[in-house]
């Protein structure tokens, strides 16, 4: 299987490997490249199409009505596209690019199964294409980098430990070279990881579950097992480890493995890259809280994120002094080298964003720049800096080898870096003055006490000049990026009519001699037996043994990983102080369920929070602090993690239902200079009552208290959301004295449309926390009293809104 | 799990922690300082091992 060509190359004389003392026959066998040319391909397109995408994210912000009404390419159902496909479509393919070709070399053998590579490829292929026939029309988890609903998580899981894991672990099976080099290490620990969070971090009930969903949206919707700071707490265990784990260990991978071919000489210190392996693996999978700073999660886990976050930074930079210090000797090729030039470049924005992260995760400088477009720029100089200049030195690297061909211009690939450096640096440095600005602004008081900018729209208004510099930046990016693409197309073009196809010869690793590791004997005298072995034990010689087994070496990866996300997680689930509970607080009505699913939906907490911080800022601005309790029934959490607009944590109340109508048809008509897109689709389309006994029911499996609904009574639901519908409606008539129009003055009845939904949603959004305990049900002494005590009476202050 | 809600648990779970978190650590940088010198050349160069010229490299 593994040692077959396909029909269209021709195969050449062997090459020797060198002499090999060997026992047995040499094998022959040659490498797939093919695979690694398809990934190239992909890897390229599915650039084009996330820079793209975000490019159309960028003008969408300074220009609200440019997704023309269309809901599909609103901000919010947009910006998920953007991330997922620059992610795990642009940065994913260029990982199995690197993977499949280093792989194949480092152990000496074609990868197991060339149909389990078809496999993997074409089936990430269709997950991306899933990705981008769903999201755009609202089908989404709403956690970040893992939107995407259940169907695709079963694919997902599939494609990557089914079909991608198999291959990788069978080819360390088969392998001619005893010895894995480091780059297959961290290959590893990016298999295991990514499996292991994707699966956690995607349990859920689907509405499929419960019966017959009415409409086909409602067939992919699901709700996650964990609700409120849990869910949080597990979404930013996978969020910060899926860029350690997806975008960090499989590019140091490929930089351990391309950095020295593209430089001739082995890697400075390779002592210190199995340092810089394991400390990453060990440290990196306990920094997931520093997502949570300042929210309504435990202050032990805050520390603790924060803290393994800044031990972080020396492991991050030993790993880039470790690259940069590599091309000792020939830094007077770089600049006559496209490729070390993007290397170069690539691994110093590995540093950069490295000290970053960890600077970002202090506390203190986390409450400036928590929420704001800081975080913005600090990701784009990771992914485009760091990811995309790694992709893209591996790409020029790889491209002579793949298409047998000269590069088709080099002057081409020099000018590619420089847009894409020039790029990169005018989009970073307008987010860090964008978020710097909306931080300070935010948080600023007056001598008086009162807000320096009291209305939100004011810091929208303020960093407007900074967006289009975003926009010439992105541009600048994406400009490099189709050059490279041409430059490949032309290289690509001059290809031979048929690819020479090298044949290797290596023994196999079992007629390679090999002394198995023997316990040395201890030269201790007149201790006890015990004490010998002791000594023996402590000389490490079996570790030699299991460095050789790619399994066991598997299972210590995957303990390191496993161990520290227990000891991290155990505690903030079971600990029950952790979210103390609030009696008031109560499941939502059936209605305001239907209603959090459209916000759901349309990617409200893109651009939302709903997380008020125990700042003194933001508790003038937008009310009391945001308490565990309130979110208990939240499957998912919507704390969010941006504000493009104001937080909505305290929104319920402050506004009539007709401000809320006026407002979704017309934003910049309610608040002046609010950058907020229209929906006038909320006043069009229904609302879905058939499947809202379902949604109670997934609600109930998960442990939510609907006695009301039980059994038989479930339909009720649907009956109850309809009436409570019909009440807001009723009462938008009192306020406004006339039914709704639109634009063509035409009445349209909203009692059943979506907006009714949604508001019904908005109004009940922090209130329980002020709502007067049931006589039946009296606050008992303990925890929930204590947490009574934290509470103010009275309603959040008014705050102003986009 | 009752156990875990002491303080005394959250204090041992804290200490187990750590311990095994610097012992690992110290394991591994003990045993990257243990290795013979020409073992870890032969490692730093597998890369550069395992490919024929190719036509743009000369």
């Amino acid at each position: 299987m593994h040692d077959s060509t396909t029909a269209s190359e021709a195969t050449t004389a062997p090459h020797g490997s060198g002499p090999a003392p060997t026992d047995g026959p040499l094998e022959s066998f040659s490498y797939d490249d093919a695979i690694v040319r398809k990934f190239v391909t992909a890897t390229l397109v599915w650039g084009v199409v996330g820079f793209l995408v975000g490019i159309v994210l960028a003008l969408e912000l300074p220009f609200p009505w440019l997704n023309g009404g269309i809901e599909w390419i609103t901000f919010g159902r947009l910006r998920p596209l953007h991330t997922n496909a620059v992610i795990f479509a642009f940065a994913g393919n260029a990982i199995f690019a690197a993977i499949y070709y280093s792989t194949q070399r480092l152990c000496k053998a074609r990868m197991w199964s060339d149909t389990l590579s078809n496999l993997h490829f074409w089936g990430w292929q269709l997950i991306i294409v899933s990705a981008a026939l769903t999201l755009p029309f609202g089908i989404t988890q709403s956690k970040e980098y893992a939107e995407l609903e259940w169907p695709i998580d079963i694919a997902i899981a599939v494609v990557w430990a089914g079909f991608f894991g198999v291959n990788f672990f069978m080819t360390l099976i088969v392998r001619r070279e005893r010895h894995l080099y480091v780059a297959i290490w961290f290959y590893i620990a990016t298999i295991v990881t990514v499996a292991v969070l994707h699966i956690f971090n995607n349990l859920w009930v689907p509405l499929v579950a419960m019966g017959t969903p009415g409409t086909a949206l409602a067939w992919f919707k699901s709700y996650p097992i964990y609700a409120g700071a849990q869910d949080a707490m597990m979404q930013w265990w996978y969020g910060h480890n899926a860029v350690a784990f997806f975008l960090t260990t499989p590019f140091l991978g490929l930089m351990y493995y391309f950095l020295p071919k593209a430089a001739g000489r082995p890697i400075f210190s390779y002592r210190l890259s199995i340092l810089h392996f394991w400390s990453l693996v060990f440290i990196y999978i306990w920094a997931g809280p520093h997502h949570l700073h300042y929210t309504a999660t435990a202050e032990w886990l805050q520390t603790l994120g924060m803290v393994f976050s800044i031990m972080l930074w020396m492991p991050s930079w030993g790993g880039m002094i470790n690259g940069l210090l590599t091309l000792r000797g020939v830094w007077h090729k770089v600049p006559g080298d496209p490729v070390l030039k993007f290397f170069v470049v690539g691994i110093t924005f590995y540093g950069m964003s490295t000290f970053e992260g960890p600077m970002l995760s202090v506390k203190s400088v986390n409450a400036l720049s928590h929420y704001t477009d800081w975080t913005i720029g600090h990701v784009h100089a990771g992914a485009l800096g760091w990811n995309g200049f790694m992709a893209f030195g591996m790409i020029y690297w790889l491209a002579p080898r793949l298409y047998q061909t000269k590069l088709h211009s080099i002057a081409q690939a020099n000018l590619h870096f420089w847009l894409a450096t020039a790029g990169i640096l005018v989009y970073a440095i307008s987010m860090y003055v964008a978020g710097l600005t909306q931080g300070l602004m935010w948080l600023g008081i007056n001598d008086a006490g009162q807000l320096a900018y009291p209305d939100f729209v004011q810091t929208t208004q303020a960093i407007i000049p900074m967006y289009w510099i975003r926009v010439v930046g992105g541009l600048l990016y994406l400009g490099g990026t189709l050059i490279g693409c041409w430059n490949i197309y032309c290289t690509w073009k001059a290809r031979p009519a048929k690819y020479e196809v090298p044949v290797y010869q290596a023994p196999a690793l079992k007629d390679v001699p090999f002394t198995p590791e023997q316990p040395p004997e201890s030269d201790l005298v007149a201790v006890l037996e015990v004490g010998k072995k002791i000594d023996t034990w402590s000389t490490l010689w079996w570790h030699r043994v299991w460095e050789r087994l790619p399994i066991k070496f598997t299972i210590m990866t995957t303990l390191a990983v496993v161990i520290a996300s227990l000891m991290e997680l155990v505690p903030a689930f079971v600990v029950r102080s952790n979210i103390p509970t609030i009696d008031t607080v109560k499941p939502y009505t059936p209605l305001e369920l239907a209603g959090r699913d459209i916000y759901v939906s349309e990617g409200c907490y893109n651009c939302h929070s709903q997380m008020i911080r125990p700042l003194v800022a933001e508790t003038v601005r937008y009310g009391d602090y945001s308490l565990a309790g309130e979110s208990i029934y939240d499957h998912p959490f919507q704390w969010g993690s941006r504000r493009i607009g104001p937080d909505l944590a305290r929104e319920g109340g402050v506004r009539g239902n007709d401000w809320h109508v006026r407002h979704f048809l017309e934003p910049q008509v309610m608040t002046q200079g609010s950058i907020m897109p229209p929906y006038p689709w909320l006043m069009k389309k229904k609302i879905d009552f058939e499947s809202v006994p379902l949604r109670i029911a997934a609600q109930q499996a998960l442990g939510v208290p609907y006695p009301q609904y039980e059994g038989d009574d479930r339909s009720q639901a649907a009956e109850d959301a309809k009436t409570q519908a019909k009440g807001i409606y009723r009462e938008y008539m009192q306020i406004t004295g006339k039914p709704f129009r639109d634009a063509d003055g035409e009445e349209i009845d909203l009692s059943d449309k979506q907006v009714v939904a949604l508001i019904a949603y908005l109004q009940r959004l922090g209130v329980d926390r002020y709502a007067a305990p049931d006589a039946e049900a009296p606050v008992p002494d303990g925890e929930p009293a204590a947490q009574s005590d934290e509470v103010v009476a009275g309603a959040p202050d008014e705050q102003g809104a986009t | 799990m009752d156990w875990l809600q002491t303080d005394d648990a959250i204090r041992t779970l804290k200490a187990v922690g750590l311990v095994m978190f610097f012992t690992i650590f110290s394991g591994v940088l003990l045993w990257v300082l243990l290795r013979k010198r020409s073992e870890i050349r032969r490692w730093s160069e597998l890369p550069l091992d395992d490919d024929p010229p190719s036509r743009d490299s000369e």
